[in-house]
């Protein structure tokens, strides 16, 4: 079978949990060949995994550091001055502007009727086959029916003009995945509820390929968490709430089944619209067999807590560096290693900053990204999980498989991964988090029940045979070639 | 069981801590679970789930909603005195001119004392430096800045090395080329021809070390390398005339000497600022750990026509600025006795009209302060326009182009005069005649043309609209060499300059006409500049 994989700041340019479920999908499936679209921020990442040999083709989309889309996206000189030509102000007008501002208007309010966003997208998409990008979008014509639909919207028409301008200039940067042509595929199967999924629309829609999609974390949940702390306006901050409701309403609406890594997630996409019996969990899976207990060498004399876990805000890494606060003043010899690389300088400097304040410099270790996971959890009495925002984070079963006793933020499908394995807390409590972690520093009895049972726990439901044919299982029913 | 409202009140109270307004129900339902709030808190307080929960919060939270300022990174504002310093040394060729010839009595176009094939030599060398690599610097610069400003550094350092490279490939076929062309076609002996491919190589060298300097704004190192350059090269010239070598010689070694410091600084300060890096633009703070925005080593190459495409009005405008600008030279150079293609350095034009030229310098000093905060302009009075109504903006960007133009020509006009009521005593000074006071006296005016039409260009450009502006550059060239020779045969020599006056004319008034109507629909060409 011919599968369309769709993701989006992942595999196989990033590390991290969704990159390692794609590689364990891919690797999983050897008799399927992948096509694999991969949006990505900037085009200087570089494939951080090896392609496999039943990954056929790789189309990377960068949204944003370049220029001409054709840098990168497929192209020919010849036809760019044959497009440039033919992309006059009244084919704009005749051809582009009707779609664009349906779309425009359908993002604007949550995509209330998101086949006919499907639509607008893919006439937009024909359009840009035969049409220069570049002139369109920096067209007058484009300049005009915009302002004109943001007169028409009593929020949107109180943008100033320097943030009417970067809206638009934002939204045409994502409007480059329309440049893409998806090959003839038996199933397109996005990895994430974005505008990735925008290229097995247009699939459906040309070729009848029927989609699936998979959700990690739920797609506008974290962007609206990200929203919360971007310096916009709040007529902005809406616009784009909007804008990516309307894209997580397109792709649930066009696929054939919606895969939730936990059923935690099930509850956001259902207030969506999504019909129950259209969605299925099919849970992450990890190898016991690398992640297990292991002995080796601990620097320190004291309790040790470990968190893999990225510098950043939705891992709310201050969480635990404030929850240190309080397990140093009653065990001084206490430790904290924090395996994981920071995306965001300025938070990152903030953590570091509350650690001075704290006067836990020397009790508090940022160790970066590490290579050897599994060695990172062997190293702590406790690891902790301190989020904000979680799907069914592999940290944690990587932590369970580990024989850890563990310590986790109440939040996304955690609750439903640890089960009765570990302890609980509820999230951006710093002190509740400190006493359960006091709690199994003190009752090494607790620590080693809690670890044998959570191994016990990953080994039978969250393993990697029965997430691979789960999803062989789907591609059989849903791909077209069934 | 009913719903508590002191409780939903403090939920409210509490969410709004997070978002002072939360703007949908799924906002809210965010704000909840990120504060720990789930599906059975929510029934606790006798709502059927959590969205129905961040319904009545949403709601409840409108008495604490105040407008959150939108906060913006702080920014560096760069003082007016610096402006006006950096201003000093941002034409930095004209000014090695201008010290050198009223200081030294040399300068790169050997102003006066010299053999004339010395100076015609030395005179073409620095013309077909310019002209080939003033497009590749324009490209460049271009590129440079628009990559970093997409968070692309890799690909602006990857465009930055490939242009410097096909740059000096360019550079050295015209420097083999040219030295043909002098040696069979012009006439001029090999020790001369070598001489002014020498000055080409040079000077199109450190063009080319210099385009990110430039492109960066790195003020310190511009300001750095061009007095260091400008002080080896007077110290070379009187330690040379001190130590007894004769006039052509000192002339010559000081200003390769000048130039290969200039050369060699630019080199360094390229290495430094960009391909040093090996990380984003960061800060000496950002933590070890932080490593996201380690720049990969390999770089995947862009198509090269995409990058060509968009990227030939800027090499067409970088190269027509120097064909046209030494369009008349070239014409007053023609000696049509000595043979068809025959070139003679002519003293007394070239006298005349460089003088004029560098008024510049004292013109980009005075506008250069304004020009530099155009961007930072256009974003605050973009902030106070609406964008459904937007004529606010228009008529603050015309506003900002009148006060240019106002001070272009003022400091034009005061400098012009001063400049027209001395030139009995500064041309001589610099080794002119009598048709050389004429020459220079017609040549403000043209040159006073000529800072109007670059005060629109960079205003122009600042829109993306290079286009127009390479346009105008080459017919103002083919207005400028067509008259030329044309006034040469009816005139003599002495009336080129009335080309050159006339070429400056249309594009200062092309170029004003031109961003004036920019200027009337200032939004689209505000939101088009990507």
């Amino acid at each position: 079978m011919r599968v369309l994989f769709l993701v989006s700041g992942v595999y196989p340019h990033y590390m991290g949990g969704v990159s390692t479920w794609a590689d364990q999908l891919v690797r999983g499936l050897p008799e399927h060949d992948f096509h694999i679209v991969s949006v990505v921020s900037n085009p200087h990442v570089e494939v951080r995994y090896p392609l496999l040999p039943n990954v056929k083709g790789l189309t990377t989309v960068p949204l944003w550091g370049t220029e001409r889309p054709e840098e990168y996206l497929p192209g020919s000189f010849p036809r760019t001055i044959v497009r440039v030509g033919g992309t006059s102000a009244a084919a704009i007008r005749r051809d582009f502007l009707p779609a664009f501002e349906t779309f425009f208007r359908e993002a604007a309010r949550g995509a209330p009727r998101p086949a006919v966003l499907g639509e607008a997208l893919y006439a937009m998409h024909v359009f840009l086959r035969d049409h220069d990008f570049l002139a369109t979008v920096r067209s007058h014509a484009l300049w005009d029916s915009y302002r004109a639909l943001l007169a028409e919207d009593p929020l949107l028409s109180t943008l100033d003009l320097y943030e009417a301008v970067n809206l638009l200039r934002t939204l045409v940067r994502y409007l480059r995945i329309l440049l893409v042509r998806p090959p003839k595929a038996d199933l397109a199967h996005a990895a994430i509820a974005s505008v990735a999924g925008i290229v097995g629309v247009i699939a459906h829609l040309e070729h009848g390929t029927p989609n699936l999609l998979t959700e990690h974390g739920i797609y506008i949940r974290e962007r609206l968490l990200d929203l919360l702390n971007q310096p916009l306006s709040a007529p902005a901050k809406v616009f784009w709430q909007n804008f990516h409701a309307s894209l997580a309403r397109l792709n649930y609406h066009y696929a054939e089944r919606v895969v939730p890594v936990c059923s935690f997630n099930s509850r956001w996409e259902n207030r969506f619209g999504v019909p129950s019996e259209k969605v299925q969990v099919v849970y992450n899976g990890v190898d016991g067999a690398k992640f297990r207990p292991m002995d080796v060498p601990s620097s320190g004399g004291g309790r040790t807590v470990v968190a893999v876990i990225r510098v950043d805000r939705l891992k709310d890494t201050m969480n635990l560096i404030q929850a240190m606060g309080y397990v140093q003043r009653a065990r001084p010899d206490a430790r904290c290693l924090i395996f994981g690389p920071a995306s965001d300088p300025d938070y990152a400097r903030m953590c570091v900053r509350e650690r001075t304040r704290l006067g836990l410099e020397s009790s508090v270790e940022f160790r970066g990204f590490t290579r050897e996971p599994e060695v990172a959890y062997n190293l702590g009495d406790v690891v902790v999980m301190s989020s904000v925002s979680e799907g069914f984070p592999f940290a944690l079963l990587e932590g369970m498989a580990s024989a850890k006793a563990i310590v986790a933020t109440d939040v996304g499908g955690v609750a439903e991964a640890l089960g009765d394995s570990g302890l609980l807390v509820p999230p951006r409590q710093p002190r509740a988090l400190g006493e359960a972690i006091l709690r199994l520093f003190a009752d090494p009895g607790l620590r080693e029940a809690l670890g044998s049972r959570a191994r016990e726990r990953v080994l039978s439901r969250y393993n990697i045979d029965g997430f691979v044919s789960a999803y062989r299982g789907l591609y059989a029913e849903f791909g077209r070639a069934a | 069981m009913a719903v508590d409202p002191l409780a939903l009140d403090a939920i409210a109270r509490t969410a709004s801590d997070v978002e002072p307004r939360p703007k949908s129900r799924l906002e809210a339902a965010v704000i909840l679970e990120a504060i720990g709030y789930k599906d059975e808190d929510a029934r606790g307080h006798a709502f059927a789930d959590l969205f129905d929960l961040a319904d009545a919060v949403k709601e409840a939270s409108r008495p604490y909603a105040w407008d959150e300022p939108v906060i913006e990174a702080p920014r560096r504002r760069d003082r007016g005195a610096t402006l006006y310093l950096v201003g000093t040394f941002y034409n930095i060729g004209w000014m090695i001119m201008l010290i050198a010839l009223f200081m030294g009595g040399q300068s790169l176009w050997a102003a006066s004392n010299m053999p004339v094939g010395v100076s015609t030599a030395i005179g073409l060398g620095v013309v077909l430096g310019l002209a080939s690599t003033g497009g590749v610097q324009q490209f460049a610069a271009w590129k440079l800045i628009y990559y970093r400003s997409q968070g692309n550094t890799p690909l602006a350092r990857y465009v930055m090395r490939r242009s410097l490279l096909w740059g000096s490939v360019g550079l050295v076929i015209v420097a083999v080329l040219a030295g043909i062309l002098e040696v069979a076609a012009i006439g001029l002996p090999a020790p001369l021809a070598a001489l002014s491919v020498g000055f080409l190589l040079l000077i199109g060298a450190y063009r080319l070390a210099m385009t990110p300097v430039f492109a960066l704004k790195k003020f310190v190192a511009l300001i750095l390398a061009s007095a260091v350059a400008l002080g080896a090269m007077f110290a070379g010239f009187r330690l040379l005339a001190w130590a007894g070598v004769d006039r052509v010689g000192s002339v010559v070694a000081s200003q390769v000497l000048g130039l290969g410091v200039l050369l060699a600084l630019s080199i360094v300060f390229t290495r430094a600022f960009v391909f040093a890096e090996r990380r984003d633009a960061g800060r000496p703070d950002d933590p070890p750990f932080y490593a996201a925005r380690e720049m990969p080593t390999n770089v995947r190459p862009p198509r090269f026509w995409a990058l060509a495409y968009e990227g030939l009005p800027y090499l067409v405008y970088g190269t027509m600025y120097f064909v046209f600008l030494f369009g008349d030279r070239l014409v007053s150079w023609l000696a049509p006795g000595l043979g068809p293609l025959a070139l003679n350095y002519n003293s007394s034009y070239q006298i005349g009209v460089d003088l004029a030229l560098l008024l510049l310098v004292p013109i980009t000093v005075v506008k250069f302060p304004v020009i530099y905060r155009l961007a930072e302009y256009l974003e605050v009075s973009s902030k106070g326009a609406d964008a459904i109504r937007p004529g606010t903006f228009a008529e603050a960007v015309a506003r900002f182009h009148t006060a240019l133009l106002v001070r272009v020509l003022t400091a034009s006009a005061v400098i012009g005069v001063l400049a027209y009521l001395a030139a009995d005593w500064i041309v001589p000074f610099a080794g002119g005649d009598a048709q050389s006071v004429a020459i220079f006296r017609w040549a403000i005016l043209g040159v006073f043309l000529f800072a109007v039409f670059l005060a629109n260009a960079v205003f122009a450009m600042a829109f993306r609209r290079i286009r127009a502006m390479a346009v105008l550059l080459i017919v103002a060239a083919i207005l400028n060499y067509g008259l030329g020779v044309l006034l040469a045969m009816t005139y003599g020599s002495g009336a080129i300059v009335w080309g050159f006056l006339l070429s400056a004319t249309f594009l200062g008034v092309a170029s004003f006409v031109h961003v004036r109507r920019l200027g009337r629909d200032a939004d689209y060409a505000y939101f088009a500049a990507f």
